[in-house]
Formats: structure tokens, C-alpha cells, sequence
């Protein structure tokens, strides 16, 4: 596992945290792997610590090198909103392919999205139980982003990604994101603990680093219910399109769910800045929901809201989320 | 009729007026010609420059409008053919956008034709002002719509796929334009798909279809191939057959879809891949676990809005009964190359108590083989 040295820096952008000296572990030689897919990861030499870290960069090209993965995206006239940017769900997308990208470059990767040796003799697929997302500026049409993906160690049962999205041309951040994952078995659908085994396939490319995204304030996001929600959207059914090839539907798709309750004067007028979903239960084909908003707080024309998604007929809880939107330019 | 987009030429003129225009930048270069495109063009295709324009200072406006254009066109896999007369693209096939057969959906591909479409107008240096109008058709009020697209796929891409499509349009008929499209697996050269889509001008505040002299079909065609160039030359071909509509209540139904936020474009019309969605979604669930959709050909009615709320009906074509196992008898099945496909009549149609009809399909499946 690689270790990161004591000291950091602020990058020069954000409040992000990046490691300034980095000890690296038992990895090989300098290496640059071209994945398929347009990213590309650089193994970082081993044998010595890299002394050009001690200045402040601006860039992450040195310092988080070791496992970290880029990759490029171009913006397509589909994957617009409304607003002519690039919708939230476009991000998570690119997110999302980065992280399953980055891990098919570890050589482990066997089949599905992620899924090891180990897992599938288990039956075991990745799930999100986590995703947070803060955006500082939406790309527009044909922009070119970067994307920044690595992974960190998350307790023992859990994995989180963490990612950078970055305008290609200044390299200013856009939008940085955090998620967790863990296992569950296919078949029986219950969530599992990261076996040994499968542990030791990737645990050496953890990058021991911060946390992309303070978890203070997002802790506690309570359950809505029908009363104590200010706006309500029913009906809410899963397409065809909606799900992936886990059957299930596709995490990035229940953002639009979340979204269809938030009232259409915020949409008009703010612009989505942060999310944080917690992912409780997954939902297939046949499943109703109906998406309940309620107003958590507002200061200088932000405002805040807590989301649930539920089961319309059982009332069972696929998500709770809190949005932050702050007014459109 | 589907309208897609809205009222370019307002963002044009302001261009226009800003003094960008014929400024070296990667749009409204030249507006000679123009060649009409498939499906929604989003406003700011033009709009990523004009993004800048608004920060008023024209030293930075100029260099960063450029290398924006030139970093994005170098970085897109695509250019026109030497001929000039077409425009190949390559596309990779992402994680996010395999469904549930571990292949790319047919709303995957719907959407990769648009985004070709769209960059081979902006590739002539034609101004996708959300429809690739022309001057002269602006001055008319004229904007182009969708009448029907037909989408056929032998081999439907696998994730990480890279996929070239060629894409090129021509006149047809007086008042109508096609645009056709070829998909290959880049790896293998192999053809994968076929589309054409029809595309009629339209009469923006009367909402009704207008023919047009030829000198105005002119300035559209000059990027066209002179000789017809067919993607789907059969006769006998899906794509040229009229479609029925099917009776109420049909066999299969799925009522009461909505459109959500992401379905719709800048005037809050839901945008043309949604339909084949909705029109899947009332597909037999038999059906979907056991075959592959072959081909889809959607004839578009009517636009349809954030708020309405849509039945989508399906029906068994012909006298209405599936294949057996083995059998291949039956009006159901269309013959093609020595294949079997089982067909279906489709209807989207508004769920009021008048029905309005958005849409009608018909789509063809074969079967899907069989998987170690």
C-alpha cells in the first residue's frame, strides 16, 4: 500500500488537500500504461521519493501520480441540459467511467464493472452506497475536461473513489467528487464484506490520501415522509434505459428522480453546486417511486434541500440526499 | 412533426452584431451552405463561443473562442471525407451507456447519430444554430423537422467498442431532406448499422410544412452528394413502408409515462430519443429477454411537452400472434437475407381523453443468439 509523507499543501485553487511527499512502497519501474479508453496512469519511480514535490504545484501531474488515472471527455450535444451545460448526471457519468477505466488498467479487472477473479468465483458486484459531488462551474458543449480518478482505503469493507474534474485547457478544477463502495453478492442481492482474497487483489493501489470532500454537515440527512415534505413528485418509474447490467437501476439515474421534485423556479434560477447522496437500496423494472423535497435551509440566495426517494406502495427508502444550490450568473 | 430547438436565428444575428462573426474562430465561418442535421442541436454549439463574447473583452475572447474550437476538433475523431461530400466520426462506447444485454442501447445509438450529425454541419463550417438553417430559410421563417427516422442494427457495439460512423444528407423529393448514416466496428471494418431519417422544412409561426424554390433546396444541397447515395437501398426495406396505426388499447401497453427534466431540450420539448424509449416500454418483457431489437422506424406526429403524459401501446403486427420456438409462419415475421424477424406496431399517443397521437412505430427483432 502506498503511504503518503506527513506534510501537504494546499492546491493553489480549491481548499484540496494534495500530499507533497509521497514514499513509495514496493512498486517497479517508471511506467505508462495507455488504456484503451483515452486515460492514461503513471507509475511513479519507487526507489526514491520525488524531491520536485516540495513546491507548490498547481497541478497534481507529480505528486498524486502514483494511481492516479486521467482521462479526457468531451462534452456531446446529448449530454447537455436544458441550460446548455453539461447535466449533473453527465459528470457522475464521467466519473463513474473513469473510476471503472482506472481499474481495468490494475490488470485485475475480469468482468462486469469491477468485478475481480475473486468476486465473481463470489458472485460479488461493486454497489455505491455514497456519492458526493460539489461543481464549481458546468463545462459547456464540446468542452474538453479532465478527469481525475484515484482510489483511497475506506474501513474494511468499503472502498472510495475520489475525483477531480478539470477544465483541460487551465486545469482549474470544476468539480470534485467522493464515493463509497462495497460488495454485494449477485444472487442474493445482500451486501457482503470484502473477502480476503479479493482485498489483496487491489489493495495495492489505495492512494492513502485526504479526503476530497469535508464530511462535516452532510452526516445526517433525516428521512422525509409525506408530511414533512415540501414538494412531492409521484409516479416515477424505471425505463428500460435506466438500468445497467447489474439489473439494477443505475445510481446515476436516480439523480433525475431526486431532481424532478425540486420546484422548477430553482431550476430556473440556481444551479445545482452540491450533492451528497447516501444510496440505501437498489430498485429494479417493476419498481414505483415517488421523490420527496423538502427545504433545508436558505443564507444570501442559497438554498439547501433534503431529497428521499421511496417505494411508493411499501415505503421502503432507495435514497436520501441533500442538495445545495446557490443562484445562476 | 417534431421541432427541435428553438429560434437560432435570434442567437445568430446577435453574433452576428457582437462583431464575431468572421472572426477565425471555430463557427459561422462560412454560411454559404449548409446541410441539415438529424435530431436536437443544442444552442450552444454556436453558444460556447458566445459564452465569451459576453465577457467583453475582445483580445481574450478571440484566442480563447479559437483554441477552444481547435482543441475540441482536434480531440473529436471526426473530419470530412476527401470528397467533402460526407463525414466519418469515431465514437467509443462508454461504460454508462451499455444496457442490461452488456451492449450499447439503441437510445445510445440514437444519440451518437445526433451528435454526428451535429458535427458534421458544424464541420462545413455551417452554424448549428440548433438546425442548420439556412440564411435564406431563416429570413423565411423556416426550420427543419424530423419526420422519420429508421435505425437498423446487425451488431450492437460492446463496451469500449470503437465505432465509426459516416454520415451525409441529400434532397428528396420537393420539400424533404434525408439524412443517412453508416456505422461500422472500426476494429473489424464490419458494417454494424444503418439509419436514414427524413427531414421536412417547416413553417416556424405557422407550424405548417412549405415547399420552397429550388434556389433555397440549393443552398442546402451544396454539401450533398449529387448522385443518390442510399444507406438503406432495399426496396423492400422497413424504412420506406408506411405505417399503420394500431388499434386501441393494443395488446401490450404502458401508460402514464412522463417526461423528466433530462428528456427535454431548451424549449422544454422532449427530445427525439426519448421517444424510442417510451416506445420500448411497452415491449413484451418475453420479448426483450429473448431477442434483440433489429430495427426501429418511428414516424413523428406531434411534439410532446413537459407536461403531457404519454400511453405508449404496442401490438403484435399482422394477426397478432409471436413466433413458436421454431416456427417462422406467420404475418408477424418479416423475411430479410434469409432471416426471420418478429414484428411489432407501436402508438405514443397523449394519455387524454383524446389521444392525440405522438408517434407510431413499428420495430423488428430477431433472435437473440445464444450466449455460452
Amino acid at each position: 500500500m502506498v503511504t503518503l509523507g506527513t506534510s501537504s499543501t494546499l492546491c493553489s485553487f480549491i481548499g484540496v488537500m494534495l500530499p507533497q511527499q509521497i514514499n513509495f512502497g514496493y512498486r517497479g519501474k517508471q511506467e505508462v500504461k495507455h488504456a484503451r479508453c483515452g486515460g492514461f496512469q503513471i507509475k511513479a519511480n519507487v526507489k526514491t521519493p520525488n524531491k520536485d514535490d516540495n513546491s507548490l504545484r498547481v497541478t497534481t501531474s507529480s505528486t498524486l501520480d502514483d494511481f492516479v488515472f486521467r482521462q479526457n471527455f468531451t462534452i456531446k450535444s446529448y449530454e447537455v441540459g436544458a441550460n446548455e451545460k453539461a447535466s449533473i448526471e453527465t459528470l457522475m457519468n464521467y466519473f463513474q467511467d473513469s473510476a471503472i477505466n482506472h481499474f481495468k488498467t490494475f490488470g485485475i479487472h475480469r468482468g462486469g464493472f469491477g468485478s475481480t477473479e475473486e468476486m465473481i468465483k463470489r458472485n460479488l458486484i461493486w454497489v455505491f452506497t455514497r456519492m458526493r459531488i460539489e461543481t464549481y462551474r458546468y463545462p459547456v458543449c464540446d468542452e474538453v475536461v479532465q478527469v481525475e480518478a484515484w482510489m483511497s482505503v475506506a474501513g474494511k469493507n468499503a472502498v472510495r473513489w475520489n475525483w477531480l474534474l478539470r477544465d483541460s485547457k487551465t486545469y482549474q478544477v470544476l468539480s470534485k467528487a467522493s464515493s463509497g463502495c462495497v460488495m454485494m453478492n449477485k444472487l442474493t442481492r445482500k451486501l457482503s464484506k470484502i473477502p480476503e482474497e479479493a482485498r489483496r487483489e487491489f489493495e495495492s493501489y489505495f492512494v492513502n490520501s485526504s479526503l476530497m470532500i469535508p464530511e462535516d454537515g452532510i452526516k445526517n440527512i433525516p428521512k422525509l415522509n409525506v408530511t414533512t415534505a415540501d414538494y412531492i413528485c409521484t409516479g416515477l418509474k424505471p425505463r428500460w434505459n435506466d438500468l445497467d447490467i447489474n439489473l439494477h437501476v443505475s445510481n446515476v439515474k436516480y439523480i433525475g428522480w431526486v431532481l424532478e421534485s425540486v420546484p422548477e423556479s430553482i431550476l430556473t434560477n440556481h444551479e445545482l453546486c452540491g450533492m451528497s447522496l447516501e444510496y440505501k437500496r437498489e430498485c429494479g423494472r417493476d419498481s414505483k417511486l415517488h421523490s420527496l423535497t423538502a427545504i433545508c435551509g436558505a443564507n444570501n440566495n442559497n438554498v439547501e434541500f433534503y431529497h428521499l426517494l421511496q417505494l411508493e406502495d411499501r415505503g421502503v427508502e432507495i435514497l436520501r440526499g441533500r442538495t445545495k444550490w446557490r443562484p445562476k450568473l | 412533426m417534431l421541432k427541435a430547438s428553438c429560434n437560432g436565428s435570434d442567437r445568430v444575428q446577435f453574433m452576428a452584431q457582437c462583431g464575431f462573426a468572421g472572426q477565425p474562430a471555430s463557427v459561422l465561418v462560412r454560411r454559404r451552405s449548409v446541410s441539415a442535421v438529424g435530431f436536437r442541436y443544442p444552442m450552444n454549439r454556436v453558444l460556447s463561443v458566445r459564452a465569451i463574447v459576453s465577457d467583453r473583452d475582445g483580445a481574450v475572447v478571440n484566442r480563447v473562442g479559437a483554441e477552444a474550437g481547435t482543441l475540441a476538433d482536434r480531440l473529436r475523431l471526426g473530419s470530412l471525407t476527401e470528397d467533402g461530400l460526407s463525414y466519418k466520426e469515431k465514437f467509443i462506447v462508454r461504460s454508462y451507456e451499455v444496457g442490461i444485454n452488456k451492449t450499447a442501447t439503441v437510445e445510445t445509438i440514437a444519440n451518437l447519430l445526433q451528435e454526428v450529425g451535429c458535427n458534421h454541419a458544424q464541420s462545413v463550417g455551417y452554424s448549428t444554430d440548433g438546425f442548420a438553417t439556412t440564411p435564406t430559410m431563416r429570413k423565411l421563417g423556416l426550420i427543419w423537422v424530423t419526420a422519420r427516422m429508421h435505425i437498423e442494427v446487425y451488431k450492437y457495439p460492446a463496451w469500449s467498442d470503437v465505432v465509426e460512423i459516416e454520415t451525409w444528407c441529400q434532397g428528396e423529393g420537393r420539400v424533404g431532406i434525408r439524412r443517412d448514416f453508416i456505422l461500422k466496428d472500426y476494429a473489424t471494418d464490419q458494417v454494424i448499422g444503418r439509419a436514414t431519417s427524413k427531414w421536412l422544412m417547416m413553417n416556424q409561426e405557422t407550424r405548417r410544412l412549405q415547399k420552397v424554390s429550388d434556389d433555397v433546396r440549393e443552398e442546402v444541397l451544396i454539401y450533398c452528394p449529387r448522385e443518390p447515395r442510399l444507406a438503406i437501398p432495399e426496396e423492400n426495406s422497413n424504412c420506406l413502408k408506411k405505417i399503420p396505426k394500431l388499434e386501441d388499447p393494443g395488446q401490450y401497453s404502458r401508460l402514464r409515462l412522463m417526461p423528466r427534466r433530462a428528456d427535454l431540450d431548451m424549449n422544454q420539448h422532449v427530445n427525439n430519443v426519448t421517444y424510442i424509449g417510451w416506445v420500448l416500454e411497452s415491449m413484451p418483457q418475453e420479448i426483450i429477454d429473448s431477442h434483440e431489437l433489429h430495427s426501429i422506424t418511428l414516424d413523428y406526429r406531434r411534439e410532446c411537452q413537459r407536461d403531457d403524459i404519454v400511453d405508449s401501446l404496442t401490438s403484435i403486427e399482422g394477426d397478432g400472434v409471436l413466433l413458436e420456438v421454431n416456427g417462422t409462419n406467420g404475418s408477424s415475421v418479416a423475411w430479410e437475407h434469409g432471416q426471420a424477424y418478429q414484428q411489432f406496431l407501436h402508438l405514443l399517443k397523449l394519455s387524454t381523453d383524446e389521444g392525440l397521437e405522438i408517434n407510431r412505430g413499428r420495430t423488428a427483432w430477431r433472435k437473440k443468439a445464444s450466449r455460452l
